[in-house]
């Protein structure tokens, strides 16, 4: 499916250092931050591209209004003066109707809806604080390394292991088509209510 | 990134017509299936449509940062 993007988490957004020792709730927070992050993009993306492209601003009301665009619409109107086998019983005629850009425009949102985070970690360290609600209530903080693979396959003496790359971290993203937001539905339902054919002028 | 359930109401009946606006631009037209109307883009329309769908695919394809 095109809508639909498997990747390991890359690049600058997420980099942690692998070989110090990391708080667990860092480690799984760090990949849902740049998956929100990225949905934050989209969604401002495709805002900008609604005002810049679909619309535009009237100086003098200072509002924004939607580039309308033309269409056509043909219909066969029976001839009531002719008989059914005559040439020109059914005649075709053409309409237009106007209708805002936006209408005909694909626009989807496209999420991030699913962060699968899998890693192997060795708890190296385990600390604890009193929560603010509780005074027997003591919460955990683990602290740990995550788990490199190379140190589980020694057995070839040839091959040395990067041993730095190797550390099993694997985030899934996975991004999914959402429903449009409400407020452009909204604006679509009440131009696609208003559409009003109108005859074309004849040239 | 396609809107699967793209479509307008028909002007003449307000039945739903789907259509592809990719479609619409090779000049295919799309009839309701109540009354037979069919609606297509007109020609003084195609740039401004083609023009906003190049921004669009622009959009889908920048890297997010
Ligand atoms: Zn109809």
């Amino acid at each position: 499916m095109a809508d639909t993007t498997n990747s390991e988490s890359q690049g600058s957004a997420f980099k942690p250092n692998f070989s110090s020792e990391l708080n667990i709730e860092s480690l799984i927070s760090a990949p849902l931050i740049a998956a929100s992050k990225a949905n934050v993009a989209m969604v401002t993306g495709q805002a900008r591209f609604l005002l810049e492209y679909c619309f535009e601003k009237n100086e003098k009301t200072n509002t924004h209004e939607p580039k309308m665009i033309t269409m056509s619409l043909s219909k066969g109107i029976i001839n009531s003066s002719k008989n059914p086998g005559d040439a020109d019983y059914i005649r075709l005629e053409t309409i237009n109707f106007t209708l805002p850009l936006l209408c005909i425009i694909p626009l989807s949102s496209i999420a991030v809806d699913k962060v699968t985070i899998d890693f192997d970690m060795e708890i190296t360290s385990v600390t604890s604080y009193e929560s603010e609600s509780g005074i027997l209530e003591k919460r955990a903080i683990l602290n740990g390394k995550i788990s490199n693979s190379s140190q589980e396959n020694t057995d070839s003496s040839k091959n040395q292991y990067k041993s730095q790359s190797s550390s099993k971290l694997k985030v899934n993203v996975n991004a999914g088509p959402l429903p449009l937001p409400l407020g452009i539905l909204t604006i679509l339902d009440m131009y696609n209510k208003a559409i009003q054919p109108s005859p074309v002028e004849k040239k | 990134m396609i809107n699967k359930d793209q479509s307008i109401p028909c002007p003449v009946c307000q039945t739903k017509i789907p259509f592809d606006t990719h479609q619409l631009l090779t000049g295919v037209q799309f009839s309701c299936s109540n009354c037979s109307a069919a609606i297509g883009l007109s020609t003084e329309s195609k740039k401004l449509v083609e023009e906003t769908m190049v921004k669009l695919e622009d959009l889908k394809t920048k890297k997010v940062r």
